[in-house]
């Protein structure tokens, strides 16, 4: 494992997400399991359980369980949201991992949604609208102190950090520097004896 | 057999009804340590916890490797899979804090309030692995330097070799519970934060509230 990164990876977002419960339909029995992380009842056909994500997945793969995708994962849904996006200028209400899940989703079990690429369009068509909102809104509340994303996913904000992080640490370095050139300067009279010191070492 | 299993199984997890909450709680520290610029309180009774779970289900796994019933070995897959994950987690945790100790040692080192937040195994690998890197220093080079040149926690010219945290970095963080933060010293203004919200901001402004636990760094 390489050394972390200072910020979390797509891929660690994620695994973030895998943790996530999700209800699904089993095929087939399974026992109870005695997980770190959770115990899982049995599983009992036809009766609907509610497993992590990443377990769901697991089963999902070797055909032993259907998912049942989430209220919001369905064409209705999410044509009322993108008309609701590209009206207002608001972001719409969305689960915090709504892009994680709608795309582990879509990967996975495709045959369980109802009309999956209609979904996926839809799905595309939500990013980019908010994509475009974000990089309107957030210029216009640009400032060093706090701005306020409500409504966010986290894979969303996750996309927008690099920049937006470095934008408010350069905005505060600005000002700070406004405010503080003054006891700059006096700390720098202060110095000014062991500064000529380094330079005679140096030389 | 199976009943006897299910009613052991049961009492179980009567027994440690927080292995949900256990594992919750340390996906949530390692976001924070991921985000925050300075290291935090080790979760030491947490990671301790999990890793006695871990143990047992190493155990359990080796107990039954041969067990040729394809049932079983199914779960078994399952377990280990799970094993993996919980495992990747913790590593991950513990190296994002081993990377903020290299990179501040001096400063952790120099100030007893932040070296009470380590473990007591992170402070013996933050004094032997300081020791031994001015060991190679002093050898290598420092040596040859003239004595007002060998500090290196020197702050002459009004620059600190000694890295210090930037508090005042930008950070992304959730609102778990309301809280009232000050986002600026000098004039009193404060923000009410509602719980759902989701802000950037400075990180010495929610400082306190990470470590309450009212926010979560993401």
């Amino acid at each position: 494992m390489a050394l972390p990164h200072q910020h979390l990876t797509p891929q660690e977002v994620s695994f973030i997400c895998e943790s996530e419960l999700i209800t699904i339909v089993p095929r087939q029995r399974l026992g109870a399991l005695n997980l770190i992380s959770i115990d899982t009842r049995p599983l009992v056909p036809p009766q609907r359980a509610d497993v992590p994500l990443w377990l769901a997945v697991f089963l999902r793969k070797q055909k032993r369980c259907n998912i049942v995708p989430p209220d919001w994962l369905s064409v209705d849904y999410l044509e009322r949201l993108v008309k609701e996006e590209s009206d207002s200028a608001a972001f719409s209400q969305m689960p915090w991992r709504w892009m994680e899940v709608a795309e582990i989703l879509l990967d996975t079990c495709s045959e369980d949604l109802i009309s999956p690429s209609d979904i996926a369009l839809h799905i595309r068509s939500l990013r980019e609208l908010r994509q475009a909102k974000i990089r309107a809104g957030l210029s216009d509340q640009m400032n060093s102190s706090y701005i306020k994303i409500n409504n966010l996913g986290l894979m969303e904000v996750c996309e927008i950090r690099p920049w937006v992080g470095k934008v408010v640490d350069g905005l505060r370095k600005i000002e700070g520097e406004a405010g503080s050139t003054a006891a700059r300067r006096r700390r720098e009279d202060i110095d000014a004896d062991g500064d000529e010191d380094m330079d005679d070492d140096g030389y | 057999m199976e009943d006897i299993d299910d009613i052991l199984r049961e009492f179980d997890s009567q027994n440690a009804p927080s292995n949900a909450k256990d594992y919750d709680d340390l996906l949530k520290w390692w976001i924070n340590e991921r985000a925050a610029p300075e290291i935090l309180q080790c979760q030491e009774d947490l990671v301790e916890r999990i890793m006695t779970r871990v143990r047992r289900q190493i155990e359990q796994i080796e107990d039954q490797t041969g067990n040729l019933d394809p049932r079983a070995n199914f779960q078994l897959i399952i377990v280990q899979t799970e094993l993996e994950r919980v495992k990747f987690l913790i590593r991950s945790y513990l190296r994002t804090r081993i990377s903020k100790i290299d990179k501040h040692a001096l400063h952790i080192l120099s100030t007893p309030s932040i070296r009470h937040l380590l473990s007591p195994s992170e402070q013996t690998y933050l004094r032997t692995h300081q020791a031994l890197l001015n060991e190679l220093y002093l050898s290598s080079f420092l040596k040859n330097f003239p004595d007002n040149l060998k500090r290196l926690d020197d702050s002459a010219g009004g620059l600190s070799m000694v890295e210090e945290p930037d508090l005042e970095g930008a950070v992304f963080l959730r609102v778990v519970r309301d809280v009232n933060v000050a986002i600026a010293w000098e004039n009193g203004e404060t923000l009410d934060m509602r719980a759902g919200d989701v802000y950037v901001i400075r990180y010495s402004a929610v400082q306190e509230a990470v470590k309450r636990g009212d926010v979560e760094l993401i």
